[in-house]
Formats: structure tokens, C-alpha cells, sequence
């Protein structure tokens, strides 16, 4: 398999100024691609590698990769403490995770896909109403989080698929008023 | 071996109601060695539930308010249960459990309209929508042991977006001549004229819509079978098609008993299993 490397470009800030200038420029996240190709050289490309311009062309997906990977970290310890019989810090870890989705979910532009993980992320957190997660579901939601680390831009139906897995694991990622939405539309 | 025959109500509750709907569907499910989904029932899911949230999704798209959504569904609600009705407006209009309320004004200015309470919610229930429409989609051929009756005439296709609003066709049946249905049911004269028995006398609109054509196939059985018949039949092909020995599993007693009776076919509701 090969690997493209793209030359590290040269940035300059934009001469117009929006108001996403204001979000933080090209911080590089520590999330990282590998290939399990026995051919390959073992090296691994860091996911604002593949996407060199992103802070510039689409701000909003640099920020997402800061944010990202700051969550999976929050996941990661919380995998951790819990496996360490620390419940109090697993669950702490989670609520970490659960401040940052709202700022994730404005980074929707980026894709359908993107932001119905965040969604049901945040709805299967805030519908566990205060109960601390179990193992297996925080493996899937490093799971999902991983994905759109790695896939930002995946179609919807993709995302379906990391969705189903929520639910199957006895999360609830839908909105907890949308029980009233389907009771109306199902006359 | 105990046997289940599955209409749309019960698929849609397994599919796409609350956790706790679905639940009790699913454990209903369980209750039998095999379970029957006919394809009819993907086809009636399709054209009744999912449309209505493919509207409500395409609502949502095109006004880009979650507000301005409500409102219109709520027009659109033309319900005689108005205290339901008004409650379950009332509790959308809350949202409560939104991303929206966690979401700190200050992202606006990072974010723009993007960040606005309004438009996080549009989005939220938008998305949220959209992902139950394709996820009980990708689901409907797991929740039985078998589907069964297959429609040649009826092509599954799966939700799709188009300029960003959602398509589901096609939603009907397009046979070459009639209704793939057609041979099997002129093999049954005597149950449909049983059927029709049961509910000439109905004033739902719906039964007497399924008594005319149920008489209409039995007294002019040479008669081309089209779409609309198919569809009036409804109730009457699943408890025509369900297997002797099977259980026809319904939410909707009131409408299959009469039928179900007519052919001494049992007919249960999923809450009729739970412990």
C-alpha cells in the first residue's frame, strides 16, 4: 500500500475576516491512521496530514480534530480508570466528554454523517441520566468517536451502522423528546 | 413449534417506537420458535410510517427551524385525541434532553447561526429523524426468523436524499399486468367471501373500502387486481396469507379479530406476552 505524503503547505491567514477566524488555527491532534497491510512501512499519518489545508478551507474540521481527540482522550482514561475499579473517575472522565459534544455538534457542516454521531453520542450520555456507563459501551462510543476521527466526512448511512451499535449495546441515542415526534407521525 | 404471523403495527413498533415500545415488541417476538414478516408489511411500513417521518425530516430541511417545524406539524396533526395531541406538541416544544440547552451562547460568535438554539434543535431532531428512517430500514429483514410472500411486483429500495430532502419511492407496487398477488388470491374465493362477511356491516371507512373489494374479487374474479385493491385489502392479506398454524401478532385487534375469526385464525397483541 502506498502512502501519500502531502508537502506541509504554507498558511496564511485569510485576509477576510469571519467569524470562524476566531477558532484556533491548525493545532496538530495526536489522532493517528495506521493500516494493518503487512507490505506497508508501518508509519503512521496523522489525520491533519490528510486533510493539510483543513484549518483554512473548512476551520470547522480542524477545530473538530482538536476536539476529537481531546474526547477520545476523556474515553480512553475513563476505559482506564474503570478497568482500575475507579468509578468516580471513570464517570468524571465521561462527564469531560459529555462539555465538549455541544461544541462538536456545531462542527455539523462537515457532514450528516459527523454530526448524527455526535447527536446520538450526546442523547445516549444525557439519557443514561446521571448513571455511570458500563465497559462495553465505552468501547463503543471510542468506538464511533474513533470513526469520524478517522472518516469525518462518512455518509449518513455509515453512520447508521455506529448508531445501531449505541442502541444494541442498551444506549438510547435519540433525542429523549422524540418519543412525542414518533407517537404524533405514526397516526 | 409455535409460529408468528407479523403485520406493519407490530413491525413499526420493533422498528421505530420508544425503547420501551420497541422492547415489548421484541420480547413478544421471542416468545416464538419462528417468526413471519411478509414483504407486504415492508411495503405498508414503508408507505405509511416512514413517509410521515420522511416529511417531517423534509419539513425540517427545507425551513431550517425547529419552531417553525412545530408549527407545521402541529397543523398537520389532525387528531381527535386533541389532549394527546396538544401534550406531545407541548413536550417537542421543550425538547427537553436537547444538545441545544448545553450548547453556551459564546459559540456563536465562533460559529454563527450554526451554534443558535434554533437552529442546533433543527438540526438535532432533523438528523435524529433521518437516522430512523435508514437504521429500522437496514433492520427490517433481522427482527423475524423469516419474511416471507415475497411481492415480485414491489422493489425494496432504500431511503434515499435528494437536494437533501429524503425519497422513498418507490412506495407502491409497479406490477407489468396486475397485482403478483392476484393468482393466490383467486385461489381463495371462499375466505374472502368469509372475510367480507365479517365486516359488511362495519361503518369504519376503511372496512367497508375492504368489503367492497373483497366482494369485488370474489363476485368478478376475471377482473384485473390493481394497486388500490391490494392496498384496501390491508388487514385482509395478512390474516388471508397467515399460516394455519400460526399466531397473526397485531396492535391492532380491533380491526384483524372480526377477519381472523372469520377463518379461525388466532389473532394476539405483543402486550398479551409480556410477564
Amino acid at each position: 500500500m502506498t502512502v501519500i505524503l502531502f508537502p506541509k503547505p504554507k498558511i496564511t491567514d485569510a485576509s477576510d475576516s469571519t467569524a470562524m477566524d476566531s477558532l484556533e488555527k491548525a493545532e496538530a491532534p495526536p489522532v493517528h491512521t495506521s493500516t494493518a497491510d503487512e507490505r506497508s512501512t508501518g508509519r503512521q499519518v496523522e489525520t491533519n496530514q490528510l486533510y493539510p489545508v483543513s484549518h483554512e478551507l473548512r476551520p470547522e474540521l480542524a477545530r473538530s480534530f482538536t476536539l476529537l481527540s481531546e474526547g477520545l482522550e476523556y474515553v480512553s482514561q475513563s476505559i482506564k480508570a474503570l478497568k482500575e475499579g475507579d468509578l468516580i473517575s471513570s464517570d468524571d472522565f465521561i462527564h469531560r466528554l459529555q462539555a465538549l459534544l455541544p461544541e462538536l455538534f456545531c462542527c455539523r457542516s462537515i457532514g450528516d454523517g459527523f454530526g448524527a454521531i455526535i447527536n446520538a453520542i450526546y442523547q445516549s450520555l444525557a439519557n443514561m441520566q446521571g448513571s455511570a456507563l458500563k465497559l462495553a459501551q465505552l468501547e463503543t462510543i471510542r468506538r464511533g468517536l474513533r470513526r469520524i476521527s478517522t472518516e469525518p466526512f462518512l455518509e449518513l448511512s455509515e453512520a447508521v451502522d455506529e448508531i445501531i451499535r449505541l442502541q444494541d449495546i442498551g444506549l438510547e441515542p435519540e433525542p429523549n423528546y422524540f418519543k412525542y415526534a414518533a407517537e404524533l407521525l405514526d397516526e | 413449534m409455535s409460529k408468528a404471523f407479523i403485520d406493519t403495527t407490530v413491525l413499526t413498533d420493533a422498528l421505530i417506537k420508544s425503547a420501551e415500545i420497541r422492547k415489548s415488541a421484541i420480547e413478544a417476538l421471542k416468545k416464538f420458535n419462528v417468526t413471519e414478516l411478509p414483504v407486504f408489511a415492508i411495503k405498508e411500513f414503508k408507505a405509511g410510517p416512514l413517509k410521515n417521518f420522511a416529511w417531517m425530516h423534509n419539513k425540517l430541511a427545507i425551513l431550517g427551524s425547529f419552531e417553525k417545524a412545530i408549527d407545521a406539524l402541529q397543523r398537520m396533526s389532525r387528531t381527535p385525541r386533541r389532549y394527546t395531541t396538544s401534550t406531545a406538541i407541548e413536550a417537542l416544544r421543550e425538547a427537553a434532553g436537547s444538545i441545544s440547552r448545553q450548547t453556551p451562547g459564546t459559540l456563536v460568535a465562533k460559529y454563527g447561526a450554526d451554534a443558535s438554539m434554533d437552529k442546533v434543535q433543527c438540526d438535532e431532531f432533523r438528523l435524529a429523524i433521518n437516522v430512523a428512517i435508514r437504521k429500522p430500514w437496514k433492520k427490517r429483514r433481522d427482527i423475524t426468523t423469516d419474511v416471507v410472500l415475497p411481492l415480485p411486483c414491489y422493489r425494496e429500495v432504500a431511503p434515499y436524499e435528494r437536494r437533501g430532502l429524503i425519497e422513498l419511492e418507490p412506495n407502491k407496487c409497479n406490477p407489468p399486468g396486475e397485482c403478483s398477488l392476484s393468482p393466490r388470491l383467486r385461489e381463495r374465493i371462499e375466505d374472502l367471501r368469509k372475510m367480507r362477511e365479517a365486516i359488511k356491516n362495519s361503518e369504519k371507512l376503511e372496512n367497508q373500502r375492504r368489503a367492497k373489494t373483497l366482494r369485488q374479487l370474489y363476485r368478478k374474479p376475471k377482473e384485473v387486481i390493481q394497486e388500490k385493491d391490494c392496498l384496501h385489502l390491508g388487514d385482509a392479506i395478512f390474516v388471508l396469507f397467515a399460516p394455519d398454524d400460526s399466531t397473526i401478532l397485531t396492535t391492532n385487534i380491533a380491526d384483524f379479530k372480526p377477519l381472523a375469526d372469520s377463518l379461525g385464525k388466532r389473532v394476539k397483541r405483543p402486550e398479551d406476552f409480556s410477564e
